[in-house]
């Protein structure tokens, strides 16, 4: 067959452009209108909104240097451009995702009319002419009013907070990226419009088309997480998720924050290092949306102008949507039936019944009536099957997914969220050097982390015993878990990223983990590697230390010192030599005592740094022989010794512990901070206990029932273990006895073993305003005392 | 001018036209008749392009019109449903066509204007049906095509426009050697106006011939016989049909119409009178001829 096209072609495209222009100006200034309302004025509302004159003198006078590192303080913008304000993000997001595809099915709806259509292709215009001179109407009428908007956006930034080239270059990137996804939409439903009879189809048709992928990724993501035992979405993920699709795709930049201005510009959800990543998803798309452009032309061409006013269930096109459709509704019914029980059966019969409805319903519709639905039963029927065969996937461990544990010998290093018993309470970040945020002293945290990379042999045996250990038992609270009497599941929110030394990676990530699985971990408390990343004696200097504060390991008696730099570093120097010195089975069954807590504040280094934290402690015993030194040398041991002659009272409590130790570790240790009391609150405990005895004497039957340890361990709505009867040694305990004083003033120890009983003691000293708790093992005390603790009020029936 | 070779068209199941053949010379106004579905509107859908051939192949002087931007330029197609563009006015769809077409005639545009009584500015979305068709047949011939493919051409007109519409087609032929293809289901209204005729049926031209091939062949002549007459009289005559009403006989018979009258006056008829046939009429008996029942096919 000749083709020929005229040598006028090129003219005869710019008079056919500018005469479907013409025709559809309509659109334009509609368009142009509502776009000058959702963004431009609200931008401009915001920009030129009153500031308070006294707040900005205040600024101006007390941290001239925020208005200088974000000039628009004062301002709420959003997006990388400082574009957008406040509810415009929403409007405009909407407009400008939604017009491309109504331009599309609006300038192509003539090919969805018989008579239209007998005019459009019976005149001396190509079909690739004429879809071409359309798309670049839709693209003119997107563009415009987008173009205008800028200048005027542009124009408004500069003059009120001057030329800032960041912001101005985010501005039109932005603007390129609503272009690319505003022609790739009009793409899709362009190559729709093509390939169906009508414009409602196309609507259909184009829309599943659009939404498909991210919506059927998001409900894979959320399929496999609630089933697939160790695999979890990261923010990886999420924003491929994101970027599957046009109509998505620039909701991941309103995420990203540019890291050029201050706390009140874009939202921080994403840090800047995605944005080179967005901008390669743009041109992704840019390219996907010209290959389906040309893909709809060349279609078109060999297009049969009959198709026109048809309807049809048959087809690729129409196969996807209610492959779409099916999988959507069936997955979505799915996961609304499991959200209660978290039950497999429900999950897959739901989602096979309202698949298979779903199916039907779109079958109807595409097919307007039902003449079809019998034929198309077997293949609905199939692609039911297909969903729910696809989301047993997860289920069944993914073909040794969930099993998969890689020897330490193909190991290269290995990454896990586990920072030990010093990092429970403090940041550790990447430091960034700035404009001070504190009097000109400090760097600028970005990039907070609580992972830590470890590459030794022993650290990759004991990651491994640990993972082997959490597969073997199955932490999943809604599948039930079986724990050990004595044994509590601990929230963890743990990745386990493995580098292999082939170069691949292998990632896990256990939501929690019972405390016999965790206890494998011990060994890492000591681990160097570990150690260099998570306490701040390995990473902070002493030349930032603000204020060193020293107590007694019972917290009755504190000093605070603000030493020079060289001493603050060897003090640092000091704690981290006892660190290294200290063994596993020296934290779980410690034989030495505590002596003293050391806590710190530090500037950020001004310079930068790969790691720093603002704050640290270590907990000084007989064995930081270091330490000691150091402390000995400069007196404070002391000023601080406790008296135990003077200690009047003792409260010991079971109850607590969890939340006053560093309970997601192997070694349990008392957090710093945590639990302080006051000398008021011996009273208030003394008062209680006499309460609880009088009334327990009283009603003997309550006592039975409150005292009646409970042997099955099972876990609350939140995952959390709880006993079903009340534990013995939950309740208070008062002692006042000085014999049984120092007995549990001996067994204080600075650490212990996370699976074996514990208990947290308050000690009150004459003189001291108050303390905070110290670690007594069970296991430590006489048996006397033991049963002090698990019974205070009389052992039930005695 | 166009030239179709065992074209065949289909939609879905259906077989619009099936290996179609024929060809049609430049300067000639063809009428293409059959009844609702016999494919004249496909034909001249796959002869402006409109459509793709799903067999054999239509040409255009010579080349394939699907696609063909240098064709389709010399190419005009009325369709039988019209369509102008939304909330046009003629001035508005002159401009559109002006753009497409270069040999768009602006002093024809504004002659035609004058005969065609339609307002410009008018929205055409508020004509009649005979005006939308006015309209479009006035834009068609704007833009001067050297072949003009009118479905239903004269649907809506009143007959003083259909006489006017003739007499421009005509002129068009006359002068520029226009060659119009017009589809109808009625052959009264094609009779003046055709030189050629085609019967489409069943996606087939079952028959076509030149319009004065066709009726020189047959005549029909009305006689009176007031003293009766047998039917041996009649037997010097190529009779067609014979209808008897009393004294009066009206015959078709193929030959000339004065011998036949000759002939029937001397077999004794006080009065023997040729009267022209229509083109229904000729159709009838040639297809009968060639062994159709023709009220089985148009009717």
């Amino acid at each position: 067959m000749t083709t020929t096209t005229s040598s006028s072609k090129p003219g005869r495209f710019r008079e056919l452009y500018r005469d479907i222009l013409h025709r559809n100006r309509g659109y334009l200034w509609l368009y142009s209108a509502l776009v000058a309302v959702c963004y431009p004025l609200l931008f401009a509302l915001e920009a030129f909104k009153r500031v308070d004159p006294a707040e900005a003198a205040r600024i101006q006078a007390y941290a001239p240097e925020t208005l200088a590192q974000n000039p628009m303080y004062f301002y709420s913008f959003e997006g990388l451009g400082c574009n957008f304000a406040g509810v415009s993000i929403v409007f405009f997001l909407m407009i400008a995702l939604l017009a491309p595809m109504i331009l599309a099915l609006v300038l192509n709806s003539y090919m969805h009319s018989k008579k239209a259509s007998d005019v459009y292709h019976a005149i001396p215009v190509s079909r690739g002419t004429l879809l071409t001179a359309n798309a670049a109407v839709g693209m003119t009428i997107v563009g415009l009013p987008l173009a205008a908007s800028n200048l005027f956006i542009m124009a408004v930034q500069i003059a009120k907070f001057g030329f800032l080239p960041d912001v101005t270059a985010y501005l039109w990137l932005d603007a390129l990226g609503w272009m690319i996804c505003g022609f790739a939409i009009y793409a899709v439903t362009t190559f729709v419009s093509v390939c169906v009879g009508t414009v409602f189809d196309t609507f259909v048709l184009s829309g599943t088309l659009l939404l498909a992928a991210p919506v059927l990724s998001a409900l894979g993501l959320t399929v496999t997480e609630l089933f697939l035992f160790g695999w979890s979405a990261g923010v990886d993920a999420l924003t491929f998720v994101t970027r599957l699709s046009p109509v998505t795709l620039m909701i991941e930049r309103f995420a990203i924050a540019d890291g050029t201005l201050g706390a009140s510009s874009p939202i921080r959800l994403f840090g800047p290092d995605r944005l080179p990543g967005a901008n390669l998803a743009l041109l992704v798309w840019l390219a996907l949306g010209l290959l389906i452009f040309l893909a709809a032309v060349r279609v078109y061409r060999r297009r049969r102008t009959e198709v026109a006013e048809t309807t049809s269930s048959r087809g690729v096109l129409q196969a996807l949507v209610k492959l779409a459709g099916t999988a959507v509704c069936g997955v979505t019914a799915g996961l609304i039936a499991c959200s209660g029980s978290h039950g497999r059966t429900d999950f897959l019969l739901w989602t096979a019944l309202i698949g298979a409805l779903a199916y039907a319903v779109a079958e109807v519709v595409l097919n307007r009536g039902f003449k079809t639905l019998v034929r198309s039963l077997p293949l609905g029927a199939a692609t039911v099957a297909g969903v729910v065969l696809v989301s047993l996937i997860p289920m069944t461990g993914a073909f040794g997914y969930e099993s998969r544990v890689p020897v330490p010998e193909e190991v290269a290093a290995v990454e896990i969220g586990y920072t030990g018993r010093y990092a429970a309470d403090i940041s550790i970040c990447r430091v960034e050097p700035g404009l001070p945020d504190n009097g000109g002293k400090a760097g600028r945290a970005v990039g907070y982390t609580n992972e830590v990379l470890l590459s030794s042999p022993e650290d990759l045996s004991a990651v491994e015993a640990f993972h082997r250990d959490v597969i073997a038992k199955r932490y999943r609270p809604y599948e039930g878990i079986t724990l050990e009497p004595g044994e509590e599941y601990m929230h963890l929110g743990s990745t386990i990223t493995y580098t292999l030394k082939n170069g691949r990676t292998l990632t896990r990530r256990y939501e929690g983990a019972g405390t016999s699985s965790i206890r494998l971990l011990a060994p890492l408390e000591t681990s160097p590697d570990l150690l260099a990343q998570t306490h701040p004696a390995f990473f902070d200097r002493g030349q930032d230390v603000k204020k060193w504060r020293i107590s007694d390991p019972f917290g009755a008696w504190t000093v605070e010192k603000a030493w020079p730099a060289a001493d603050s570093q060897a003090l640092l120097d000091a704690m981290r030599t006892d660190l290294l010195a200290q063994t596993a089975e020296d934290l779980l069954h410690p034989s030495d005592a505590p002596v003293a807590w050391v806590t710190f504040e530090a500037d950020l280094p001004p310079e930068g740094a790969p790691r720093a934290s603002t704050s640290g402690s270590f907990l000084v015993t007989e064995s930081s022989l270091h330490t000691r030194a150091f402390l000995a040398e400069k007196g404070v041991l002391d000023e601080i010794a406790p008296d135990l002659d003077a200690c009047y009272a003792v409260g010991v409590s079971g109850s607590g512990v969890r939340y006053l130790t560093t309970s997601d570790s192997a070694v349990l240790q008392v957090i710093p901070g945590r639990g302080e009391f006051t000398a008021n609150d011996y009273d208030y405990l003394k008062e209680n206990v006499e309460a609880s005895r009088r009334y327990y004497a009283e009603n003997p039957d309550v006592l039975a029932a409150d005292f009646s340890p409970g042997e099955d361990v099972e876990l609350d709505e939140w995952g959390n273990a709880v006993v079903q009867a009340q534990m013995a040694g939950a309740s208070e305990v008062l002692f006042e006895d000085p014999a049984d004083i120092a007995v549990l003033a001996a067994a204080a120890v600075p650490s212990w073993d996370t699976t074996e009983p514990v208990v947290c003691a308050n000690f009150w000293f004459r003189g001291a305003t108050g303390g905070t708790p110290v670690l007594l093992p069970l296991s430590r005390l006489p048996e006397d005392l033991r049963q002090r603790i698990a019974y205070p009020y009389g052992v039930p029936g005695e | 001018m166009i030239k179709a070779q065992s074209l065949v068209k289909c939609f879905g199941d259906f077989t619009a036209l099936s290996s179609l053949d024929t060809e049609i010379h430049a300067g000639s106004i063809y009428g293409l008749v059959g009844s609702n579905g016999s494919g004249k509107s496909t034909f001249l859908r796959l002869a402006s392009g409109v459509y793709m051939p799903d067999g054999g192949q239509v040409t255009v002087a010579g080349e394939p019109v699907y696609e063909n931007i240098a064709v389709k330029e010399r190419i005009f197609f009325v369709a039988d449903d019209l369509y102008f563009l939304p909330q046009s006015t003629l001035e508005e769809m002159a401009t559109f066509y002006k753009q497409i077409y270069r040999r768009f005639s602006d002093t024809k545009y504004k002659k035609l204007c004058t005969i065609f009584p339609l307002d410009p500015r008018q929205k055409l979305g508020t004509f009649s049906k005979g005006m939308k068709r006015q309209a479009a047949l006035l834009l068609a011939l704007s833009c001067e095509p050297d072949l003009l493919l009118l479905d239903e051409a004269f649907d809506g007109l009143d007959p003083v426009m259909r006489g006017a519409v003739k007499k421009l087609l005509s002129d068009d032929i006359a002068s520029r050697e226009m060659t119009v293809v017009i589809t109808s289901h009625n052959l009264r209204e094609l009779e003046d106006l055709c030189d050629h005729v085609g019967l489409l049926h069943q996606g087939k031209i079952l028959f076509e011939r030149e319009l004065d091939e066709l009726k020189l062949g047959f005549c029909k002549v009305h006689a009176a016989f007031p003293q009766g007459m047998d039917d041996a009289a009649l037997a010097g005559l190529n009779i067609m049909q014979a209808v008897r009403t009393g004294s009066l006989v009206t015959l078709v018979v193929r030959g000339n119409s004065a011998e036949a009258s000759d002939y029937l006056l001397r077999q004794g008829a006080v009065f023997a009178e040729g009267v022209p046939l229509t083109l229904e009429e000729v159709f009838i008996h040639e297809m009968e001829a060639v062994g159709y029942d023709y009220n089985n096919i148009l009717f």
